[in-house]
C-alpha cells in the first residue's frame, strides 16, 4: 500500500515534465498510476470481503509512537476503489478540459498529490499518520482551488477553504492526541472503546473530532467554503468536492463510529447536524441557477445525509450509509464532469440559457440521464436502493426516526427536483441560446461520466455483486456489532417503499411548480445566504482589527517607551523577589565597616552623576561625567583594587576625549519641554529601578561570601601562575578565555565604529593638524615617548605588580593621542607604522596563538606553558598579555585616528 | 560598607536611567556611561569590601584580609568592554544625527516603522547586505 | 579532542583574524569566510556525533581545576546548536558571497559574521556564567556592526533602537551575574547546579537569578519586552536579517533553558509564570504579524510568536515538553533563516518588500514558490515537514500535562500562523503583479544564494521525513537537561591542577 501511494507521488513529480513534452496526451500516461492502484485494490477485494484485513507498517517516529501503518478493511477498500477509480477518469478528463492551459503540468501534479494524500487518509491505521495525510489533502486542495490564481475570487475561496479546514484540522489534532492518550493506543484498529467512553475527557474528544470532521465535510455551520470552492476548475470540483475530499470527514466519522457509537451524544449529534445540513443544502441547491453551484449545494446535502445515517446506527441505516456512499460518488462524479463538458462545449452553465442539448451531445446526455436517475433515487438504479434503505433505517428508530424521515422526504424530493432540472431542462426541451456552437466533447471527457453512470445502473440491477464484495465488509467495519447485509431492489410493500413513492410525488410536484416554490423560498432565504459568507468576511476583518489593536501598543517607534517598559518590568520583577530579602539583609548583613575614603569617593561619584543631570553647559556636563568616573576610580583604590582603579581612570580619560571629539560635531540641542506627567513618570521609573538594583544587591550580598574561589586563586597564583598580581594572573591565565573574548569585542567595536566615526583620510583631504605652538610640541615629544616606555614597563611588570596588558594598551594609546594632538594624525600614524586594525588582528592572533601552544602540547586550550631561561619565568600567558596589549591598543587607535581625521563640517 | 555601596549603586543606576529616558541622544549616551559605572561598582562590591590589602601574593604565602581578586578581574573586563560599547554608541549617534539631522531619539527611531522603500532599479542583480 | 571541543570558538575566531589581516583582498576574504563557516558546520556535526554517544563532553580552559577556571561543556543540546549555527553561518556567507558594495563593506560583512558566529558558538558551549556574558557581548557587538552595515536613514533608525535596548539588557545581565557570584560564591554552571541539587542555593540567590533570566527574556524577545525586535530586525540587509532571525533570539532561549534546568530542576512557581509568558508571547506575536503588510515585518513578529512555543516547552518541564523545545529550536532556526532568505530573494525580484507591490511570482518563478512554500508550510505546522512534529510534540506535551489553555493557545497560534503564511503566498506569489509582467527583474542574486536557500529547504524536508532519529536525539537531549547530574559530573570530573 505504501508503494502504491509512493507510486502516485512519483507520478506527481514527473507530471510537470511530461506535460511540457506531451501536452494533454500526458494524461493518458499519467492515468496509468491511479489505474494501477485501482486494479491492485480490485485484486484485494476477495480477501477483504472474506473479513481479513490487510496490514502494513513502517516505523516513523518511534519515540512518539507514530508509525506509517496502513490497514485495508472493508471501509478503506470502498474508499480506495472510489479514489483510485474516479481518479483515473478525472486525470483523463482534466487533460482534455484544461488542454490549453499553460500550467497543466502543475495541475496534474497537484491532482496526483491530492490523490496520494487522500489514499493515505483512508488507508492509514495510525492516528497521527492519518492526520499527516489529512493536512496534506487540505494543502493540495488549496493549490487546486487557487489554480486560476489571477482571479481574486479563486484566491479568496482557496484561503477560506484552507483556513476553515486547516484550522479545524488542528482541533482534530488535539482530539486525536487525547484519543491516543486515553485509548491507550495510537492505532485505529486497536483502540479500546470502553476506556475511551468511560474517560472524563470523552466529551471533549468527541467535540474536537466532530469539529474536524464537520469542517472537512462542509457540514453546517462550516459549509460556507464548499460553494466558494467551486471557483476551482471543474475536474477539481468533480473529484475533490464530490467524490473524495468532503468524504474524508465522513470517512473518519465512520472509522471512529465503532468506538464512539452509542456513547453520550455521538449518535444524536450526528443525526442532528446531518439532517439539518441535508435539508439546508437541498433548499439552497434548489435556489441556484448555475448548474455547477446546484451540484455544489447538493454536495452539502449528501454528506449530511451520510452523517445522519451513521448516527442512526441501525442495521438498515448503516447499510444505507455504505450504499449511498458508493452511489453518490458515482453519480456525482458523473454529473460534475458532465456539467464541465457542457460548460466547455457551450460556454455557459446557466439553466436559463440551456436546453435541447441532447441533439448535440448525445453521449454526455445519456450519461447525465443515467446519473440523474440514480441521483433521483429511481429504480432500478443504485441510488434507489440507497434511498430505500435510508428510509428503512430511519423508520427503525421509532418516533425520532419518523420526524427525521419527514425531513428526509422533503430533502430527497428536492434532490429529485434538482436532478430533474439538470437533465430535463438542459438536454430536453427547446434549444437554448449558446455563446458557442455546442458539439460533443472528446473521448477523455465523456468516458468518465459514462463509465460512472453505467456503474450506478449496473450496481443497482446486479445488487448481489456489491452486496457480497463491497458493502458487507464496509458495513462490518463501521458498526460496533455485527450487521446482516442484504441488498435488494424490491422487498415488498414496506413503509420505506411508501415513503419513496411520497418522495417521488413531492419531487415531481416541486419540479412542475418550481417557480412558485422558489419564490416562496426566496422570501425567507434572502437573509440566510448573506449571513453565511458575509460572516466569514466579517470574521477575518475582525481578526485583523484585533491584531492591529494588539500590535499598536508595541509599535509606537518610540525608543523612550520601549526603554521605559523594559526598565519598568525589570524593576517590578526584581523588587518583587528582592524586597523581602533585602530587608532581611539590611538587618542581618555582616557588613564591613564604613571607611571614610570609600564613602567620600562614593559621594564624589554621585555628585558627578547629579551634575550631568542638572548642569546646562555641555562642557560642564562632560566635566561632571569625568568627575563621576574619577570618583569611581578613587573608590576602587580605597577598596584595594589598584589595577581596576588605574584602568578605570585611563578609560575615563579616553572616554572623555572621545566624547568631546564626537560632541564637537553635534549641535547644541534644545531642551525638550517635558510635560509634568512625563517628568513624573520618568522620575518614578528611574527611582523604581534604582530601588530594585539596590534591593537586588542587598539581597544577594546578605550572606557572607560562600565558596573558596578567591582563596584558591590567591593561593595558586604564584606557584602555578608564576605571578604575584592575582588579578592579572586571573585575566591572562586562570580566566584567559574571558579575556580572549573581550579583546575580540574591542576589536569588533573598533571595526564597527571606525567607518561611522569617519571615512578615513581621503587622498586630497587634510589631516588633523596639530597645535601650532612649537613650545608645546617640544614638551609633548619626550612626554609621549615616556608614556610609550611606561606602557611597555607596565606590560612587563604587570604579572607581579600593578600593570598588565590592558593598562599598558591604554597608556600607550594616551601617548600616541598626545602625538596626534600635538603633531597631527599623520605623525601619529607614522609612530604606529602599521594600520591600527592590522595591529589589532596581530594582537588577537598572538593571544589565540598563545592558547594554541597548549593545544599543541596535548593540553586544553590556553594551558600555560612556561620556560625559565636564566631563572626568569617566561610563558604563554605573558605572550597572551602582549596580544591583549596589541589588540586593545590597535582598536583604540583605529577609532581615535578615524575620529581625528574627519574633516570639520 | 556594602550597604553604602548598594545605595550608591542604586542611586547611580536611577540617575543613569533618568538620563537615558530623556529622549536626547547626547543625554542617553551619558546615561549609558553612568549606568555602566553603577554596574561596575556593583560588580566590585559583590566580592565584599572589607579587605585590608590588595591582591598581591608573596613567596611567604597568602596574607589575611586580602581583597577578592575575582570580581576585580571581572570588572576590569567589564570596564574595557563598556568603553568599547560607548565608543560604538557614540559612532551610531554621530551617524544617526548626520542622516536625520536631529538629536531627538524618538524622532529618529520612528522612521524605522515607515513603509519599506522600493528597491531602485539600478540594483537589479546585486545583493546588498 | 581538546581542539575539537574548543573549535566552535577557535574556528570562527581564526577565520576572523585571517580575514582581518587580509582585509584588502575581497575575494580571498570571501573564500576564507566560506571555508571557516563550513569548518564550523563540520565541527558541529562531529560534536553531535560525539555527544550522541551519551556523555557530556567537557574540558577546562587552561587546564585549571573544575569550577575554579572556566569550563566548557557540550551536551546534546549544545552540540546540536553549534552544528546548526555552522550551517546557518555557511548559508549566510553563501547568500552574501558576492558584493558589489563600495570599498571595505564587503570584507566587513564577512568579518562581522565570523565574529557573530564566534560569539554564538561560545555562548552555546560555555559552562561559566560570566564567560556567557563575554560571548554575549561578542555577538552583541558583531550584531551592532551588522545591523548598521551599509548605513542609510531607515537602517540607522532601527539600529539605534536595537543598540540602546540591547545595551541595557546586557548591563542588567552583567549586574545579575556578579550578584549571583556574590550570593553563591561560584560562577560555574556546574557549581550552581550542584548547589541547587543539594538545596543549598539559598533564597538570596533567587533575586539575581530572576534578574539574569529577565535579561535572557529580553534577548529572546518574550512578552512583554519583545518590542525591540519588530522595531529593528527588518531594516538590516537581507543576509543580516536572516542571520539574526535564525540565531540571535535562540541564544536567549538556549540560555533560559540551560539556567532554568540547572538551578530550578523541579517545576515550581517560576514554571507557572513562564507558562503564562509563553502563551502571551505566542498570541501577541502572531496577531502582531497579522497586522503587518511587509514581508520582513511579518516574519519578525513571527519570530516572537515562535519563541513562545519554545518557552512553552521549557515551562511544561516534562521530558516530552523539553524534547519538544529542543526539536523546535533546531527546526525553527533553519526555517526562520530560510524564510528571510527567500523573502529577500522575492523582494529583490519584484523590487519591493511591501506585499501590495508584489505579485506574479508563482507563475513566473515556480522554483522560488516551492522554496518559499516549504519553510512557510513548515512554520505553519503542516505535516510532514519539521514544523508539524515540533508543534505536535508541544501540543501533546501540553495535553498530557493538563495544560488545556496552553494547548489551545498553541493550536490557535498555529491557525493564525497558517493565515499569515497564506496571506504572503496569496499576495506575493499568486496575485498578479500590479505592474503587469514588466514588474519582475532579471535576476535575484548569485547562484550561491539559491544554493543556500535550497539547502536549507532540503534540511527542513529531511528533518520532517526523518523525524524519528531527530526525535530520538531530542528526547535524549531532554533527558540530559532534566537530570543535571550528568552535566555536573562531566565538568567536575576534569582534573587539572
Amino acid at each position: 500500500m505504501l508503494t502504491g501511494i509512493l507510486g502516485i507521488l512519483a507520478a506527481m513529480l514527473v507530471a510537470p515534465l511530461l506535460a511540457k513534452r506531451l501536452d494533454q496526451r500526458a494524461a493518458w500516461l499519467l492515468a496509468l498510476a491511479p489505474l494501477a492502484a485501482f486494479l491492485w485494490f480490485v485484486a484485494q477485494v476477495p480477501q477483504i470481503a472474506s473479513g481479513v484485513p490487510l496490514r502494513e507498517s513502517l516505523a516513523w517516529v518511534p519515540a512518539l509512537g507514530v508509525s506509517l501503518s496502513f490497514s485495508l478493511d472493508g471501509l478503506s477498500l470502498l474508499f480506495a476503489l472510489l479514489i483510485s477509480g474516479i481518479g483515473t477518469l478525472i486525470v483523463l478528463y482534466a487533460g482534455s478540459y484544461l488542454s490549453d492551459h499553460h500550467q497543466l503540468g502543475r495541475f496534474y501534479a497537484y491532482l496526483l498529490g491530492f490523490m496520494a494524500a487522500m489514499l493515505g487518509v483512508v488507508l492509514a491505521d495510525d492516528l497521527i499518520g492519518m492526520f499527516v495525510f489529512w493536512e496534506l489533502t487540505s494543502i493540495t486542495s488549496f493549490l487546486l482551488i487557487s489554480f486560476q490564481h489571477e482571479k481574486p475570487e479563486s484566491r479568496r475561496a482557496a484561503l477560506q477553504a484552507l483556513l476553515i479546514t486547516g484550522g479545524d484540522g488542528l482541533a482534530l489534532l488535539a482530539g486525536l492526541i487525547l484519543l491516543g492518550d486515553t485509548g491507550g493506543s495510537w492505532s485505529f484498529s486497536t483502540l479500546d472503546s470502553q476506556t475511551i467512553q468511560a474517560s472524563p475527557v470523552f466529551p471533549a474528544i468527541a467535540v474536537l473530532i466532530l469539529l474536524g470532521c464537520f469542517t472537512k465535510s462542509a457540514q453546517f455551520p462550516f459549509h460556507i467554503w464548499l460553494p466558494n470552492a467551486m471557483n476551482a476548475p471543474t475536474p477539481v470540483s468533480a473529484y475533490l468536492h464530490s467524490a473524495t475530499m468532503v468524504k474524508a470527514g465522513i470517512y473518519l466519522l465512520a472509522r471512529l463510529n465503532p468506538i464512539f457509537g452509542g456513547g453520550g451524544g455521538w449518535d444524536g449529534a450526528l443525526m442532528l447536524f446531518g439532517a439539518g445540513t441535508a435539508l439546508l443544502g437541498a433548499i439552497l441547491a434548489f435556489r441556484q441557477t448555475d448548474l455547477k453551484r446546484m451540484l455544489a449545494y447538493t454536495t452539502v446535502t449528501v454528506p449530511g445525509q451520510l452523517t445522519m445515517l451513521l448516527g442512526t446506527n441501525t442495521s438498515y441505516g448503516l447499510q444505507a450509509f455504505a450504499i449511498y456512499l458508493l452511489a453518490h460518488s458515482l453519480y456525482k462524479g458523473a454529473l460534475f464532469m458532465a456539467v464541465g463538458s457542457i460548460d466547455h462545449a457551450t460556454g455557459t452553465r446557466e439553466t436559463g440559457y440551456l436546453g435541447g442539448l441532447i441533439r448535440f451531445m448525445p453521449l454526455t446526455g445519456a450519461a447525465v440521464a443515467l446519473a440523474a436517475f440514480s441521483n433521483a433515487g429511481l429504480p432500478p438504479f443504485f441510488g434507489f436502493i440507497a434511498k430505500e434503505f435510508q428510509y428503512a433505517g430511519l423508520i427503525e428508530l421509532g418516533p425520532l426516526g419518523w420526524a427525521i424521515t419527514a425531513v428526509m422526504t422533503i430533502t430527497n424530493a428536492l434532490l429529485l427536483t434538482v436532478a430533474g432540472i439538470v437533465f430535463l431542462r438542459t438536454f430536453l426541451g427547446k434549444q437554448g441560446r449558446y455563446p458557442k456552437t455546442p458539439h460533443e466533447v472528446g473521448v477523455a471527457m465523456w468516458l468518465g461520466p459514462m463509465l460512472l453512470a453505467l456503474a450506478g445502473f449496473a450496481l443497482g440491477v446486479l445488487s448481489d455483486f456489491p452486496e457480497v464484495w463491497l458493502i458487507d465488509a464496509a458495513v462490518q467495519a463501521i458498526s460496533y456489532g455485527p450487521v446482516a447485509v442484504r441488498l435488494y431492489l424490491w422487498g415488498g410493500l414496506t413503509p420505506a417503499v411508501v415513503t419513496s413513492l411520497l418522495t417521488v410525488t413531492l419531487g415531481v410536484l416541486f419540479y412542475l411548480n418550481s417557480h412558485r416554490v422558489r419564490n416562496a423560498l426566496n422570501l425567507a432565504r434572502a437573509l440566510w445566504h448573506i449571513k453565511g459568507d458575509r460572516l466569514w468576511d466579517n470574521l477575518l476583518h475582525g481578526i485583523f482589527r484585533l491584531a492591529a489593536w494588539l500590535a499598536t501598543p508595541f509599535q509606537h517607534g518610540s525608543l523612550q517607551r520601549h526603554l521605559a517598559l523594559l526598565v519598568g518590568v525589570a524593576s517590578v520583577i526584581s523588587l518583587a523577589i528582592a524586597a523581602p530579602l533585602a530587608l532581611h539583609g539590611l538587618r542581618d548583613m555582616q557588613t564591613s565597616p564604613i571607611l571614610p575614603p570609600s564613602l567620600g569617593s562614593c559621594l564624589l561619584t554621585l555628585a558627578g552623576a547629579l551634575g550631568v543631570c542638572f548642569l546646562r553647559e555641555r562642557i560642564a556636563q562632560i566635566a561632571a561625567l569625568s568627575l563621576s568616573g574619577l570618583g569611581l576610580g578613587l573608590f576602587f583604590l580605597t577598596v584595594n583594587a589598584p589595577d581596576v582603579a588605574i584602568t578605570q581612570i585611563m578609560v575615563e580619560t579616553l572616554s572623555v576625549v572621545f566624547i568631546a571629539l564626537v560632541l564637537r560635531r553635534l549641535p547644541r540641542s534644545r531642551r525638550q519641554p517635558d510635560t509634568a506627567t512625563r517628568r513624573a513618570l520618568r522620575l518614578g521609573i528611574a527611582a523604581l529601578f534604582g530601588l530594585a538594583i539596590a534591593a537586588v544587591m542587598l539581597a544577594s550580598l546578605g550572606r557572607p561570601l560562600q565558596g573558596d574561589i578567591a582563596e584558591w586563586f590567591t593561593a595558586h597564583s604564584l606557584p602555578l601562575g608564576h605571578g604575584a598580581n592575582v588579578v592579572n594572573v586571573i585575566l591572562v591565565d586562570f580566566r584567559a578565555f574571558d579575556t580572549l573574548g573581550e579583546i575580540l569585542v574591542v576589536t569588533l567595536a573598533a571595526l564597527a565604529a571606525a567607518p561611522m566615526l569617519g571615512s578615513g583620510l581621503r587622498p586630497g583631504g587634510t589631516a588633523q593638524r596639530g597645535f601650532e605652538s612649537v613650545l608645546l610640541q617640544q614638551t609633548l615629544k619626550p612626554f609621549a615617548v615616556l608614556m610609550l616606555l611606561i606602557a611597555l614597563l607596565l606590560l612587563w611588570r604587570g604579572h607581579n605588580l600593578p600593570g598588565g596588558g590592558f593598562i599598558g594598551a591604554l597608556v600607550a594609546a594616551c601617548g600616541v593621542l598626545l602625538v596626534a594632538l600635538g603633531f597631527g594624525s599623520r605623525a601619529a600614524k607614522g609612530v604606529l607604522r602599521a594600520e591600527p586594525a592590522t595591529l589589532s588582528g596581530l594582537g588577537l592572533a598572538l593571544a589565540a596563538g598563545a592558547g594554541v601552544i597548549g593545544l599543541l602540547r596535548g593540553q586544553p586550550f590556553l594551558s600555560g606553558s612556561w620556560i625559565a631561561p636564566g631563572g626568569v619565568p617566561l610563558g604563554s600567558p605573558l605572550l597572551f598579555d602582549v596580544g591583549v596589549l596589541l589588540a586593545v591598543f590597535g582598536a583604540v587607535m583605529h577609532m581615535l585616528l578615524r575620529l581625528l581625521d574627519e574633516k570639520e563640517a | 560598607m556594602e550597604i553604602i555601596a548598594a545605595i550608591t549603586t542604586g542611586m547611580l543606576a536611577a540617575i543613569g536611567i533618568w538620563l537615558m529616558l530623556s529622549g536626547n541622544l547626547v543625554r542617553i549616551l551619558m546615561g549609558v556611561v553612568v549606568l555602566g559605572n553603577a554596574v561596575n561598582l556593583g560588580v566590585v562590591a559583590s566580592g565584599r569590601l572589607g579587605s585590608s590589602q590588595a591582591a598581591f601574593t608573596t613567596m611567604e604565602g597568602v596574607a589575611s584580609g586580602m581583597a577578592n581578586p575575582l570580581p576585580q578581574a571581572l570588572v576590569l573586563t567589564a570596564i574595557v568592554i563598556g568603553f568599547a560599547l560607548l565608543v560604538f554608541a557614540l559612532a551610531v549617534a554621530l551617524r544617526a544625527h548626520a542622516e536625520h539631522d536631529s538629536l531627538i531619539a524618538d524622532d529618529i527611531t520612528r522612521e524605522a516603522l515607515l513603509p519599506a522603500p522600493d528597491l531602485p532599479a539600478a540594483d537589479a542583480g546585486e545583493i546588498r547586505t | 579532542m581538546n581542539l575539537l571541543l574548543v573549535s566552535p570558538v577557535l574556528l570562527p575566531m581564526t577565520t576572523f583574524i585571517l580575514c582581518l589581516l587580509l582585509r584588502q583582498h575581497r575575494g580571498l576574504v570571501a573564500l576564507i569566510s566560506a571555508l571557516g563557516a563550513a569548518g564550523l558546520a563540520l565541527a558541529g556535526l562531529l560534536l553531535v556525533g560525539l555527544a550522541s554517544q551519551g556523555e557530556v563532553l567537557a574540558v577546562q580552559m587552561g587546564g585549571w581545576q573544575a569550577t575554579y577556571g572556566i569550563s566548557i561543556a557540550i551536551d546534546r543540546l549544545s552540540a546540536a546548536m553549534v552544528a546548526i549555527t555552522g550551517i546557518i553561518g555557511l548559508a549566510t556567507v553563501l547568500y552574501g558571497l558576492r558584493h558589489d558594495e563600495a570599498g571595505s563593506l564587503a570584507s566587513d560583512f564577512h568579518l562581522f559574521v565570523q565574529g557573530l558566529l564566534a560569539g554564538v558558538a561560545g555562548a552555546f558551549i560555555t559552562a561559566d556564567v560570566f564567560n556567557l556574558y563575554v560571548w554575549f557581548e561578542v555577538l552583541l557587538m558583531a550584531s551592532f556592526a551588522l545591523i548598521a552595515l551599509g548605513g542609510g536613514r531607515r537602517r540607522l533608525a532601527g539600529a539605534l533602537s536595537y543598540v540602546i535596548l540591547n545595551l541595557v539588557a546586557t548591563l542588567l545581565f552583567l549586574f545579575a551575574a556578579a550578584m549571583l557570584y556574590g550570593a553563591t560564591g561560584t560562577l560555574n554552571m556546574a557549581g550552581l547546579a550542584s548547589l541547587a541539587a543539594t538545596g543549598m542555593l539559598g533564597d538570596n540567590a533567587q533575586a539575581a537569578i530572576v534578574l539574569m533570566l529577565f535579561a535572557f527574556a529580553v534577548k529572546a524577545a518574550l512578552f512583554p519586552v519583545f518590542g525591540w525586535l519588530p522595531a529593528s530586525y527588518h531594516v538590516a540587509g537581507t543576509a543580516v536579517s536572516a542571520l539574526f532571525a535564525g540565531l540571535l533570539t535562540k541564544i536567549g532561549v538556549y540560555s533560559l533553558i540551560r539556567i532554568v534546568t540547572l538551578v530550578w530542576p523541579q517545576a515550581g512557581l517560576a514554571h507557572e509564570v513562564l507558562l503564562w509568558v509563553a502563551c502571551a508571547t505566542m498570541l501577541v506575536g502572531v496577531l502582531g504579524a497579522a497586522a503587518q503588510v511587509e514581508i520582513r515585518r511579518i516574519l519578525s513578529f513571527h519570530i516572537v510568536s515562535q519563541v513562545g512555543y519554545m518557552i512553552l516547552g521549557l515551562a511544561l518541564a516534562s521530558p516530552l515538553a523539553l524534547a519538544g523545545a529542543v526539536f523546535y529550536l533546531i527546526h525553527h532556526i533553519v526555517v526562520k533563516a530560510n524564510l528571510f532568505f527567500v523573502g529577500g530573494l522575492a523582494a529583490r525580484l519584484v523590487g519591493s518588500e511591501r506585499l501590495a507591490a508584489m505579485g506574479g511570482l508563482y507563475a513566473r518563478r515556480p522554483w522560488l514558490a516551492i522554496l518559499f512554500a516549504i519553510p512557510a508550510l513548515s512554520l505553519a505546522g503542516i505535516p510532514p515537514l519539521s514544523g508539524f512534529w515540533a508543534k505536535f510534540i508541544l501540543v501533546r506535551a501540553s495535553l498530557e500535562g493538563h495544560a488545556w489553555i496552553a494547548a489551545g493557545v498553541a493550536l490557535l497560534t498555529g491557525v493564525f500562523t497558517l493565515l499569515s503564511m497564506s496571506k504572503i503566498w496569496n499576495e506575493a506569489f499568486l496575485k498578479p503583479h500590479p505592474d503587469g509582467t514588466q514588474g519582475l527583474r532579471a535576476t535575484a542574486g548569485p547562484r550561491s544564494a539559491w544554493i543556500a536557500v535550497a539547502a536549507l529547504a532540503g534540511i527542513t524536508v529531511m528533518i520532517g521525513l526523518a523525524a524519528g532519529p531527530v526525535m530520538d536525539y531530542a528526547t535524549a537531549a531532554a533527558a540530559q537537561l532534566g537530570n543535571p547530574s550528568g552535566y555536573i559530573q562531566a565538568i567536575t570530573a576534569q582534573g587539572g591542577h
